[in-house]
């Protein structure tokens, strides 16, 4: 080994480094790339970013009536001209965390930024990973329909101003760590309260009804989900374990529309302790009448 | 004359319509109690199941039932027999095909259950084979029933 001059030894290691920490790079891409996976799901697989049917891409397109006009989502798929494929991660992130598009332009809440904001930004990091390894689409984003002046996306500034004030979720000592983890699952990534809380004229979720159900949702009346019994308060931790699992409610039917959606597509992969937490923590907020 | 006869046929058709349409909520009332009684039917498998209540004959007489009773759903389902108090959509009967083939899935399912229990009602077996009349349930709500009011 002595007589292997030292120059050789170091244009070896020289030459092999990049391989080493390209494989290093790898390891470490396919670890995020799981985990971004698995919140994927969490989220409830994006389903709005797919057509309800014969859609195998999250190219977007699917129509979420509001009171504020028909909007559509978006391809996020990694296409690198109709989808998010030339988005750097901090782009995707200033999307996630701010509402923002990659040009600056505010994005409408109808994406749930407002929850997703929450999330940690590693979390977004690994979603990023996961999302740029997804099948490609070419279709071209669909022109929102909403009436003037909320067809300027700078209308949002102002609803920003007063309703997006995201913080972290809260880590509650005295709370259990399965209450925690779901309740961090639950606000930020599953985003229940943006379909399950009701929202005031401006089109922002009252915090102060969080999961007590919504007159309006994107298919419909949206059902009250806290302990109350006009919510789900004759359901117990495992029967909503049960649901996100298989879609099975406690009286036997069978989750429909968009929630067997986000089941499917989504939740019914989570982990059993994840459901668990989820749960545990659903059951623990205020019950309020609808 | 042909007058005459076009108005009578009009009325004849409005009042064919009208029997249809008053007739559309005894078949909705129908169906609503048929899948109640599915509902009933998986409520008690599963707490069978999940409490680990060991009575062999009444888990066989419940996928029993549950299988006679998932047959001919399709029958209750006239063209357009919809209203406020249904939660069918009308995709239904825009793609009668796909709704034909979850009813078929359905009574498959339910069959191979009841087949299941009639050899072996151990929770290993009748687990998966509730999952896949879970999954045909799923299946066909997720096309075409409409998304819960309430969380009952």
């Amino acid at each position: 080994m002595s007589q292997v001059p030292l120059s050789v030894i170091f244009a070896f290691f020289a030459w092999a480094a990049p391989m080493y920490s390209q494989g290093a790079v790898q390891a470490r891409d396919q670890s995020a790339i799981k985990r971004g996976e698995y919140l994927f799901h969490a989220s409830g697989g994006c389903s709005c970013h797919a057509l309800p049917k014969g859609d195998d891409t999250l190219g977007g397109g699917r129509p979420l009536k509001t009171p504020f006009g028909t909007f559509y989502s978006t391809n996020i798929t990694p296409d690198g001209k109709a989808g998010i494929g030339h988005w750097s991660f901090d782009d995707f992130y200033n999307a996630m965390a701010h509402g923002e598009r990659k040009n600056g332009d505010n994005l409408y809440p109808t994406f749930p930024y407002t929850s997703f904001a929450r999330m940690r930004k590693e979390d977004v990091a690994d979603l990023y990973a996961y999302l740029q390894t997804l099948k490609p689409s070419p279709r071209e984003n669909r022109p929102n329909e909403a009436l003037f002046p909320l067809s300027l996306r700078l209308s949002v500034t102002p609803w920003k101003w007063l309703f997006f004030h995201p913080q972290p979720v809260a880590s509650e000592p005295k709370q259990s760590p399965a209450w925690n983890r779901g309740a961090y699952l639950a606000q930020a990534v599953a985003h229940c309260g943006e379909c399950h809380s009701p929202r005031n004229i401006f089109g922002a979720v009252e915090t102060s009804h969080y999961l007590a159900g919504a007159a309006t949702g994107p298919d419909g009346p949206v059902p009250n989900i806290t302990p109350d019994k006009k919510g789900i308060g004759d359901w117990d931790t495992s029967d909503l374990v049960d649901y996100l699992k298989t879609g099975m409610k406690p009286n036997g039917d069978f989750a429909g529309s968009v929630m067997a959606e986000v089941i499917d597509d989504g939740y019914k992969y989570l982990s059993e302790d994840d459901l668990n937490a989820i749960a545990t923590y659903v059951k623990s907020v205020p019950a309020l009448p609808r | 004359m042909r007058a005459l006869i076009a108005f009578a046929g009009a009325v004849f058709l409005g009042a064919v319509s009208l029997q249809a349409a008053d007739n559309n909520a005894a078949y909705i009332k129908a169906r609503q109690g048929q899948m109640s009684a599915l509902g009933g039917h998986m409520e008690a498998l599963g707490s069978l199941l999940k409490g680990k209540i060991n009575k062999p004959d009444l888990l066989k007489a419940q996928a029993e039932a549950l299988h006679s009773g998932s047959m001919h759903v399709t029958e209750l389902f006239p063209q357009g027999s919809t209203d406020k108090k249904s939660h069918s959509k009308a995709s239904i009967w825009k793609d009668w095909k796909t709704f034909e083939a979850n009813a078929a899935d359905l009574e498959k399912a339910t069959a191979e259950l009841a087949a299941t229990a009639q050899k072996s009602t151990d929770a290993a077996k009748i687990g998966p084979a509730m999952g896949k009349v879970g999954e045909a349930c799923k299946s066909c709500h997720k096309s075409f029933k409409e998304v819960e009011k309430d969380a009952k």
